[in-house]
């Protein structure tokens, strides 16, 4: 399904999803695209959907109702604000997001700096730099943060 | 006292306790791997037990990918069992990183990290082919105890095509 | 005076068959705080829609999780079908259900059996595992694998079902179905099974929401939550309920997955009676372009994809959210407080699938 976001920035977010939090939303998880070289973009997506309504019926018309999500465009040198002070369950997102694209988070309550799932013989921010390792061939294929873009 | 070492190495391999380490499998072939205790297949008429400890075991089961993280895992693992032992790798993730070989983080198999023994290819391997492993690894572990020959390297359909020098590879 | 003390759980642990490593700092017997260290099973694998093409990466979503393969798979095809704007044909919409509740099934099974083994009852978990294995047959029969079924294409499905077939697998499932009736006296109504887990673990029905539990650890506390509600795929045209207890302890986490598994088999059953007869796949009109998000039931929870396309054939970006991954901060919030030896017991109760949590 092609979702609406809400734009969102760095200063707003904070609010917004503490507007959310107390509405009793549901945090879901966290997406994140490299736009280009600087800037990442990172989708919030929320879920209001824990009561008893029955969706069966309506699914043709939302087949993914009840959620929400927020657009965030960030720098990747600047902090981001984390919102693990209002949903701690943000938190393993979060550090999975500094493993992979090298960005910080400010504020988080458990900080793996981003070592979580990365040993150091890894480059810092896979996503970023690189996207495959090629062993055999040694070609060093110079990829932008597009990727193989046609 | 000689009596006695043979006695002890015949009873090792009448009764061969088994660790499993699941570097970074996908399951498949853990589930399999624990299928094979349980009682359809019932690997425990060999005599094989699956055991937690390292220091109790003479087979090691390697299955899934390994990685950065878990290869210091996986050999100090190997460094912890006692000798002979035998090392089965299991699954085609295990033997060369399978479908995740193009990723960041996936090293080439456990061949690379840790000797190994045994190969038991398939996306997962049946339950009956993990058990025929460790059948053949306790060959493998009869013939570093000097108790007879090592068991003959069994080629797979295809193997002997595959055998090329490795310029050829890469270009068909 | 009370010292701490730190004990590691894992990452080579004789309850879990995954590595999963976990610092607890205990204070006699009781646990003070938990520290998840995860990273032993990450392969990047979200890195490698960019040597793929989308057709391929059906093959790689199956990778992430053996357990849950199809159902993985199930929710990729159908975010990608989303974004290109078709939907499978309805017969190629029920065996996606088909095949997704055999693996619910087997999953829950798998975990109601390693549970079992957790509070140290290896003969239900030998009991289970032998139920477990007709549902394995019906698999590899229909599927032609045990474990990776890889029936979902983008746009349908890949097999079919003879009626030798469905009549054949219905007679398996009454054998399923018989099996697990029998260990519900074992399972549920012994008194050791209720002293090694009632009160064990509580997640009461706040908590579970503001840590984003999701799955048989939410509607263990009471909440109706499940995504099959949402009728993608045929669960629209079946006959669904939820399975909601209110506890919120191991025990009732336990009662979900046990009454899970049964009524899979009914919705299985019923989905071969109804199966409707139409094409297998539809034709694709092009490549993704677009970003769409999709959400499915897993044995474990909610699964989430949003895939992003850019027209050509490699997607650009694919984000998964497994369940696990949910469930890991509700596992930190009940773990303090409860005695070491049920450490075991609660690590379990969320279904861990490591597999899926670091991707």
């Amino acid at each position: 399904m092609f979702f609406e976001a809400v734009p969102v920035t760095p200063e707003t977010l904070l609010g917004e999803v503490r507007r959310l939090a107390e509405a009793k939303y549901r945090f879901v998880t966290m997406s994140q695209t490299v736009l280009d070289e600087h800037t990442l973009c990172l989708y919030y997506h929320f879920d209001e959907n824990l009561t008893l309504t029955d969706l069966r019926r309506a699914c043709d018309l939302f087949p993914q109702a009840g959620m929400t999500h927020l657009r965030m465009e960030v720098d990747k040198d600047r902090p981001i604000p984390s919102i693990s002070s209002i949903y701690f369950c943000a938190l393993l997102i979060e550090n999975e997001t500094q493993d992979q694209f090298g960005v910080r988070f400010e504020g988080l309550p458990l900080d793996y700096q981003g070592a979580m799932y990365l040993e150091g013989e890894v480059a810092r921010g896979p996503y970023f730099t690189m996207t495959t390792v090629r062993r055999a061939s040694g070609e060093a294929l110079p990829k932008g943060p597009g990727g193989e873009q046609q | 006292m000689r009596f006695v070492e043979s006695m002890i190495k015949k009873s090792r391999l009448m009764s061969p306790w088994m660790i499993h380490f699941d570097c970074g499998s996908c399951n498949g072939c853990d589930i399999e791997v624990l299928a094979c205790l349980t009682p359809l297949y019932d690997v425990e008429r060999f005599g094989v037990v699956n055991t937690g400890n390292p220091k109790h075991a003479d087979v090691l089961l390697v299955t899934g990918t390994v990685n950065h993280r878990n290869r210091h895992v996986l050999k100090q693992l190997y460094e912890q069992m006692p000798g002979p032992k035998a090392v089965v790798s299991i699954g085609a993730c295990n033997l060369s990183g399978g479908v995740f070989k193009d990723s960041y983080n996936v090293l080439n198999g456990a061949h690379t990290v840790i000797p190994v023994d045994v190969f038991v290819p398939g996306c997962p391997p049946k339950p009956e082919a993990i058990i025929d492993g460790v059948i053949t690894a306790l060959g493998v572990l009869k013939a570093k105890m000097g108790m007879g020959p090592a068991p003959e390297p069994a080629l797979m359909p295809g193997d002997a095509d595959a055998a090329k020098p490795a310029a050829a590879f890469g270009e068909s | 005076m009370s010292r701490t003390t730190v004990i590691p759980f894992g990452p080579q642990h004789p309850v879990l068959p995954e590595p999963l490593h976990i610092r607890l700092v205990v204070e006699d017997e009781n646990v003070v705080q938990a520290v998840p260290q995860l990273g032993f099973v990450h392969r990047g694998l979200e890195s490698l829609v960019r040597t793929k093409d989308f057709n391929q990466m059906v093959f790689v979503v199956e990778r992430i999780c053996g357990i849950c393969s199809c159902i993985h798979a199930n929710c990729y095809c159908n975010a990608i079908e989303d974004m290109l704007g078709v939907t499978a044909p309805p017969r190629a919409q029920f065996l996606r259900v088909i095949w997704s509740e055999l693996h619910r099934i087997h999953s829950h099974l798998l975990w109601l059996g390693l549970f079992a083994d957790a509070f140290g009852f290896e003969s239900v978990f030998h009991q289970f595992w032998r139920v477990r294995e007709h549902v394995m047959d019906i698999c590899e029969a229909t599927a032609g694998n045990r474990v990776i079924l890889s029936i979902n294409v983008v746009g349908g499905v890949r097999r079919d079902l003879v009626p030798d077939q469905i009549r054949w697998m219905l007679v398996q499932l009454d054998e399923t179905e018989k099996g697990i009736r029998e260990l519900t006296k074992t399972m549920l109504n012994d008194y050791t099974v209720q002293e090694r887990t009632r009160g064990i673990g509580v997640l009461t029905r706040d908590e579970a929401r503001l840590l984003g539990a999701v799955g048989p650890t939410l509607r263990g506390s009471g909440w109706e939550c499940d995504e099959r509600m949402h009728g993608y795929a045929a669960y629209k045209d079946l006959n669904f309920v939820p399975v909601v207890e209110q506890d919120g302890d191991c025990y009732a986490r336990s009662r979900v997955r046990f009454y899970e598994a049964l009524h899979s088999v009914a919705l299985v059953r019923e989905a071969l009676n109804r199966l409707p007869e139409s094409e297998l796949t539809v034709k694709l009109p092009g490549n993704p372009d677009g970003e769409s998000v999709f959400r499915v039931e897993q044995p474990r929870g909610e699964l989430f994809y949003y895939v992003r396309g850019n027209g050509g054939k490699m997607l650009e970006r694919m984000r998964v959210r497994t369940p696990t991954f949910a469930n890991i901060p509700p596992l930190l919030h009940m773990l303090p407080g409860c005695k070491l030896p049920d450490v075991p017991v609660i690590v379990l109760s969320i279904d861990p699938c490591v597999s899926c949590t670091e991707r």
